[in-house]
């Protein structure tokens, strides 16, 4: 079986973000992860060429440094990564990576696109089912259990009060939840190893795009920090008092009552 | 043909564990035993020969990988059972099979436990198990002025650790100790980007990953220019003393109880605001049963005025375990009655109003145990060096 996946370095769910002189977001001094969604999709990956046999193939867009998140994958398990890297795609959206992956897809053999259900920086959640559309693929989305039953795919996803099985005949894009399983652990001595391994490495040109092809459909005009949380108050005293000073406050200065 | 890594990994668990006679004297020092249904492999003999047999026999997939994780992972590493195997038995060493079969169990991406994923990889990102900013590491010192080393130059290095660093009940210790050097006159300093010693990946298996902490440490320190390092944390004091061999013959590591207990001899006459607690000890495992410090803390303990010290049912080498460590701070594991709970209720069993500890990782443990218990109101739990400070009045 041949699994492709698809993934994005994002910033550190952990790291403070800041702002360069630019306005622009400062991505040289957050530590840059892969997107923990895609982990779980890189995990699923490995999991069903450990039972089915085949292999896996990373692909990512992004700049020199996501060659990291590819040596995690790698360190993890995976077969082969391919990078797409061109000072064009700066601002990318939704759409452009969209355009890059299905192009770069064009040119490969698969029987199974897996991808993460949103990036946790700009969490748009777009890309799995564009991508779907550009291939003509079937897609599932916010998969939770996936099995491969007599060559078509079964998907579980958690809905409202319950949860539905999909099936689908392959290859189909599946963009995958949190909880579908527990992503390994790659030893600091493999992703060493994995450093020694190849990464292929595409410019736009390289896959005969130009700019008017992948121009972002979105444009970012601001970046602006959330206002900090206000002081909280802390009422002392007897709980009697305390209800009283409560209902007080919100009757005369919050004015809800 | 496995990597030659993997193949030396066997080895090593299977010289050591076949030399195991299975007397199961270990097990009467096993703290798992009295925390979990006493299986046999919630105890030494069981876990290395879960380890032995698993690879053996191959069952590293599925339920008996996982089955085989638990195992392994539940050990404390507090080394009751390797001075056991000294004393009665053919001396294996119990914790050196476990490590060695956690580091096996990651090369194999059965380890570490889900949990324990951030903490090694935050080490490795942010230099801390715990995911925060380096950046804040030294922010426990608020306007407290000291040298910060390698720009400053001093004589000793307070290397303070991850936990005192960022863990805010502790910065008390790191505060308290930073009084007590300077009314001992010390020419000393703490470490600007000061990083993890990298126990933790250690003990939960990437041994790569310690090697990589120990490179970055042993360039801190020596450009630091010391010649002595002391440490708030047993681990750290471990790590460095007895896994750090280019720190050998280069620089003095001591553990702040010994040193402290060293510059205050003879002058009990300074503790002079009385404390009239009656305190039970804690003997920390990396202390005492690894490096057989127990009387260092004790003296300590004596020289504060209006002090009682009573000992619980288990102290000294045969202590009772806090349950924290041997990667355990960072994974919830499953356990019948915990480790700290039952260390707290002999505490009170002896009519102690306070635990002292010398241990930021038993201090953490048997704070929440207390809190857990709703005890707050009946005992404390406090560090040797807060003691020492406030009977100085610093």
């Amino acid at each position: 079986m041949k699994i492709v996946v698809c993934i994005k370095q994002t910033f550190d769910s952990e790291a403070s973000i800041s702002l360069n002189e630019t306005g622009g977001i400062d991505d040289q001094s957050v530590i840059q992860i892969v997107n923990p969604y895609d982990e779980y999709a890189v995990e699923e990956a490995i999991r069903l060429k450990e039972k089915y046999g085949g292999e896996v193939t990373v692909v990512t867009v992004g700049k020199e440094n996501a060659r990291k998140a590819l040596h995690q994958c790698l360190a993890m398990g995976a077969d082969h990564t391919l990078l797409v890297n061109d000072p064009q795609l700066e601002d990318a959206d939704s759409h452009t990576y969209a355009v890059v992956l299905s192009t770069v897809l064009c040119t490969m053999d698969y029987d199974l696109i897996l991808c993460g259900r949103e990036a946790i920086d700009t969490s748009v959640s777009q890309v799995p089912s564009r991508l779907a559309e550009r291939l003509d693929l079937p897609q599932i989305n916010m998969v939770s259990h996936l099995e491969i039953v007599e060559g078509n795919v079964k998907a579980t996803r958690d809905i409202e009060g319950g949860s539905e099985i999909v099936e689908s005949a392959l290859p189909a894009v599946i963009s995958v939840q949190k909880g579908i399983n527990e992503v390994r652990y790659p030893s600091l001595r493999l992703i060493m190893r994995a450093k020694k391994m190849a990464i292929k490495t595409f410019s736009l040109a390289d896959l005969g795009l130009t700019m008017d092809d992948v121009a972002p459909y979105l444009s970012v005009e601001e970046y602006i920090f959330p206002e900090p949380r206000k002081e909280g108050m802390r009422l002392k005293g007897e709980v009697n008092e305390v209800v009283t000073q409560l209902i007080q406050h919100l009757r005369h200065e919050v004015k809800v009552l | 043909m496995e990597e030659q890594y993997v193949e030396d990994l066997k080895k090593t668990i299977f010289e050591w564990t076949s030399k195991c006679r299975i007397c199961m004297s270990c097990y009467t020092d096993c703290p798992l035993q009295l925390s979990t249904k006493g299986f046999l492999t919630q105890g030494p003999t069981g876990i290395t020969k879960a380890l032995y047999y698993g690879i053996l026999w191959n069952t590293l997939e599925g339920k008996d990988a996982e089955d085989l994780r638990e195992i392994v992972y539940n050990c404390t590493t507090c080394g009751g059972c390797v001075n056991r195997c000294k004393t009665s038995a053919c001396g294996i060493e119990v914790i050196d099979v476990v490590e060695t079969g956690r580091q096996f169990l990651i090369e194999k991406m059965i380890g570490p436990m889900s949990e324990q994923r951030s903490a090694l990889e935050s080490i490795y990102k942010y230099g801390n198990p715990y995911g925060e900013a380096p950046e804040k590491r030294l922010d426990w010192l608020e306007d407290a002025e000291v040298k910060r080393l390698p720009g400053d130059k001093a004589e000793v290095l307070f290397y303070v650790g991850c936990t005192t660093s960022y863990e805010p009940e502790l910065h008390g210790l790191a505060r308290s100790l930073v009084k007590l050097f300077k009314f001992l006159n010390l020419d000393f300093g703490v470490l600007e980007g000061e990083v993890c010693c990298g126990d933790p990946a250690r003990s939960i298996g990437d041994e790569f990953l310690f090697e990589e902490m120990k490179t970055l440490n042993v360039e801190k320190f020596t450009a630091a220019g010391v010649k002595t390092i002391v440490t708030a944390s047993p681990h750290c004091f471990n790590a460095f003393n007895k896994k750090y061999e280019e720190l050998a013959d280069k620089f003095e590591v001591v553990h702040y109880t010994e040193f402290l207990a060293r510059r205050f001899e003879g002058k009990e006459s300074f503790f002079e605001k009385e404390l009239p607690y009656t305190i039970t000890y804690h003997d920390p495992c990396y202390l005492g049963k690894h490096n057989d410090i127990y009387e260092a803390p004790r003296e300590l303990i004596r020289k504060i005025q209006g002090a009682t010290l009573v000992e619980m049912e288990m102290t000294g080498a045969n202590s009772l375990c806090c349950g924290g460590g041997g990667g355990r701070m960072y994974a919830e594991m499953k356990e019948e009655q915990r480790l700290a709970d039952m260390r707290v209720r002999q505490a009170q069993a002896v009519g102690a109003d306070m635990i002292t500890t010398a241990c930021p990782w038993c201090h953490t443990m048997i704070q929440n145990a207390v809190r857990d218990l709703q005890l707050q109101d009946e005992i404390q739990v406090r560090d040797i060096a807060e003691l020492l400070s406030e009977s100085l009045g610093l």
